[in-house]
């Protein structure tokens, strides 16, 4: 065990139950009530300044039934620390951290919506990612994942979902639609339901408003709701409310195969879907104890960088042409067009891929696609360049982004952000360096990081990680002729599908192929948390195997999610028409946020 | 050499000319008005939205079939493009959008999950936004390809064409 877990064990030895360490995680497990006494000092003596994530576990049928499960970093030692309580299932409630960390605010309203889990001392524990109305806890197992409670009545012809609950459950649905008449064709609904509850509705003072912005706003790409009181122009309040696109990812990675859940993970950043796919698929191989090949390692790196390229281009193009710059967001489409075309060559799609494999990778690459990758490459440092040239130093262009929607270092890491916004403020934490996974330790390259943490850092600080991963690509194309030949998947049965040529030949490799589709690889049951640093933020994947073909949970630490939490700091005392920048530079991803 | 003949656009003598005149079915000349000159909402929320940017920017251009102008407020556009997922959160909203815009309207579900609800058949994604709003075109794939998008809004503009368009009444 490292030294330092050694250390916390034996500070917190007489508030702890057992620990060990996991996957290189400290594993904790406490009594829920000493909670806030063990993480009071996790946070004062040892530096865990981060609150990454708050999840539970449902074990159906065990006692006591949930598992809440808080994961911390310590942005000094580079190290986690996962913490486990268990909680019976009669009015589950564990102490809150929302004094201690702002992050654990979204986190417990999530958990607490989809466990039904109470948080003492979280005072806003609003619906967040489902609507008010909706009745039951999605997540808990025994709520069948297509039970819908349609918010408005169906159209003519379409039978609305039963709705059935059990006995005991409140009995009639809340919400409108459900069990509702079908809605005549020309019968206009003139009360439509709200699905959020605003924090506020009433103007703290004679002189404001109270504005609604979004969730169907052109300046908020994506679907994010802001309720805000307006002191004339300025900003006196937010209220961020997301959800607005969750589509029950969670729920539905519990019933397909873990490699069936592929698809789905790529579609949680669609703006970068390779990195989803291979930190989802890094967690799956911890469990399994696999070792990728140095092909697959260099490939997984170049690919990530690469669509940590597309990612940033997209941020910054939208971002661009909301203040009106057109002609830069033309030129950076213009890249990630090639740069699509160039993955569709290989992967066969533009957006979401499908192309991690656990245990490798789906196919190699194409005659002549490193030939074209250069030629990308060159190409998009000419228009970055003069994307550089049309709004560094214009005029407007500053005048909107400096000194706009600024976060302090301490600010931002109170309220769990990582990635360019959190680099922005000037902390070079970056899990590539600081943690090295893929072949990041093998690469040389900057952290880039910014002064004031405003909107013109974070503009800054993707630009040049855009620099710094084109350099990383080149190394990595260099890498791959010297280093990285060989297979790119693993000879592991466990989990590769055996060549097809042998499929048709012999029984066992028949078999092997029909229970690998059939019922999954069976990965050994434990927990992992691995994380991978995305384009927004460290992207993690919590998941629980029970040992099967299928993930008994699988939960992702989101960095969007995490960072909505906190958007209200960036808003608030600003203008009006600045929340549109800063929400462009956030970089808000509508289904990695809501999942 | 002759001097070059130039030829009147109208002819001399102020008298009226070829093509002052057509003859051509009111449903016809307005429809073959309406379906050059579609002005989108764009519903957007999901995956789908990468490539309503790639469809709308320089490599693909919609508005070589004159949908390239969005408008923002359903209250100015005819076409409400459905882009990616619509969950049971977001159907008011969606049904809000819709009743606001005028007639003539037309939809496109774009995408699979605004088709079908897509591979999310769970307690929070709509089947479908037909559910919902009527749909004209529903354009599949997950995302559809920028030329499958422009397929589509062709065929949105071949069904425009091939409409009544009823101006004063119901029957004209």
């Amino acid at each position: 065990m490292e030294p330092l877990f050694d250390r916390i064990r034996e500070a917190l030895a007489g508030q702890i139950g057992a620990s060990a360490q996991s996957h290189g995680v400290l594993v904790l497990h406490i009594d829920a009530a000493a909670l806030p006494a063990v993480v009071r000092r996790l946070k004062a003596e040892f530096r865990f300044d981060l609150l990454l994530d708050v999840t539970a576990v449902d074990w159906l049928g065990q006692s006591p039934r949930f598992e809440l499960v808080w994961h911390l970093y310590s942005t000094l030692h580079r190290r986690r620390v996962r913490i486990k309580a268990r909680v019976g299932e009669d009015e589950p409630t564990v102490p809150s951290l929302v004094g201690l960390y702002g992050s654990a605010r979204f986190m417990e309203r999530e958990c607490h919506e989809m466990y039904g889990i109470g948080f003492a001392g979280n005072d806003d524990l609003r619906h967040i990612l489902l609507y008010e109305g909706f009745q039951g806890h999605p997540l808990r197992k025994d709520y069948p994942k297509e039970r819908e409670q349609p918010l408005v009545p169906y159209r003519e012809g379409f039978e609305p979902p039963a709705v059935e609950f059990a006995a005991g459950a409140e009995a009639a649905p809340a919400v409108a639609g459900a069990g509702a008449p079908a809605r005549p064709a020309g019968a206009v609904l003139t009360a439509l339901p709200n699905p959020i509850r605003p924090a506020f509705t009433v103007p703290s003072r004679e002189d404001t408003t109270i504005v609604n912005i979004g969730p169907s706003h052109p300046a908020t790409h994506g679907t994010i709701q802001i309720v805000t009181e307006l002191d004339g122009e300025r900003v006196l309040r937010a209220d961020v409310h997301c959800g607005y696109l969750h589509r029950g990812f969670e729920k539905e990675c519990e019933s397909h195969t873990w490699h069936n859940l592929i698809p789905y993970v790529d579609r949680l950043n669609y703006c970068s879907a390779l990195i989803n796919d291979f930190a989802y698929c890094a967690a799956v191989e911890a469990l399994l104890g696999i070792e990728i090949t140095p092909r697959a390692k260099y490939l997984r790196t170049l690919l990530a960088e690469y669509s940590r390229v597309a990612d940033h281009l997209t941020c910054i193009a939208a971002a661009l042409m909301e203040l009106g710059a057109m002609t830069a967001f033309l030129y950076l489409v213009t890249i990630r067009d090639y740069i699509y075309e160039h993955l569709a060559d290989l992967t066969g799609a533009r957006v979401t891929y499908s192309y991690g494999r656990i245990g490798g990778l789906a196919r190699d690459l194409p005659d002549g696609w490193l030939t074209r990758l250069e030629q990308i490459l060159a190409q998009s440092d000419e228009f970055l360049g003069r994307v550089h040239g049309l709004v560094d130093r214009n005029r407007i262009f500053i005048d909107r982004m400096r000194d706009v929607g600024r976060i302090s270092t301490s600010e931002a890491i109170h309220w769990g952000y990582t990635g360019p916004i959190l680099r922005s403020t000037g902390v070079p934490r970056d899990l590539r360096k600081d943690t090295p996974y893929l072949a990041y330790g093998e690469l040389d390259f900057e952290v880039p990081t910014g002064i004031k943490g405003d909107n013109y850092d974070r503009y800054y600080v993707r630009m040049r990680e855009i620099d710094e991963s084109i350099h990383m690509i080149r190394q990595l194309v260099d890498l791959l002729h010297t280093k990285g030949q060989g297979p790119i998947n693993v000879d592991d049965r466990r989990c590769v599908l055996p060549p097809k040529p042998l499929v048709y030949r012999e029984i066992e490799s028949l078999i092997n192929h029909f229970k690998l589709i059939m019922e999954g690889p069976q990965v050994p049951a434990g927990d992992v948390y691995v994380a991978h640093e995305g384009a927004n933020g460290e992207l993690g994947f919590y998941l629980v195997s029970t040992g099967g073909g299928t993930p008994y949970k699988v939960h992702v630490r989101s960095p969007s999610f995490v960072h909505m939490g906190g958007a209200h700091l960036m808003l608030e005392g600003y203008q009006l028409a600045d929340i549109v920048p800063t929400f462009g530079s956030i970089n808000m991803i509508g289904g990695e946020c809501d999942r | 050499m002759n001097a070059p003949r130039t030829i009147p656009i109208r002819p001399e003598g102020g008298r009226s000319g070829a093509f002052e005149f057509i003859s051509t079915r009111k449903d016809e000349l307005i429809g073959w008005a309406r379906k050059f000159s579609l002005f989108p909402y764009p519903f957007v929320t999901a995956c789908c939205a990468m490539e309503f940017m790639a469809v709308s920017s320089t490599p693909y251009d919609t508005d070589r079939f004159g949908a390239a102008l969005p408008r923002f407020t359903p209250r100015q556009s005819d076409l409400l493009m459905v882009v990616g997922t619509v969950t049971h959160k977001q159907a008011p909203i969606l049904l809000k959008v819709w009743e606001q815009m005028c007639e003539p309207k037309w939809v496109i579900a774009f995408g699979v999950c605004a088709t079908s609800g897509g591979f999310y058949n769970n307690y929070a994604a709509v089947q479908g936004i037909d559910r919902i709003v009527p749909v004209d075109v529903y354009i599949p794939g997950c995302p559809p390809r920028p030329e499958m998008v422009i397929d589509g809004i062709m065929q949105l503009q071949d069904k425009i064409a091939r409409q009544r368009h009823p101006i004063v009444n119901e029957r004209f």
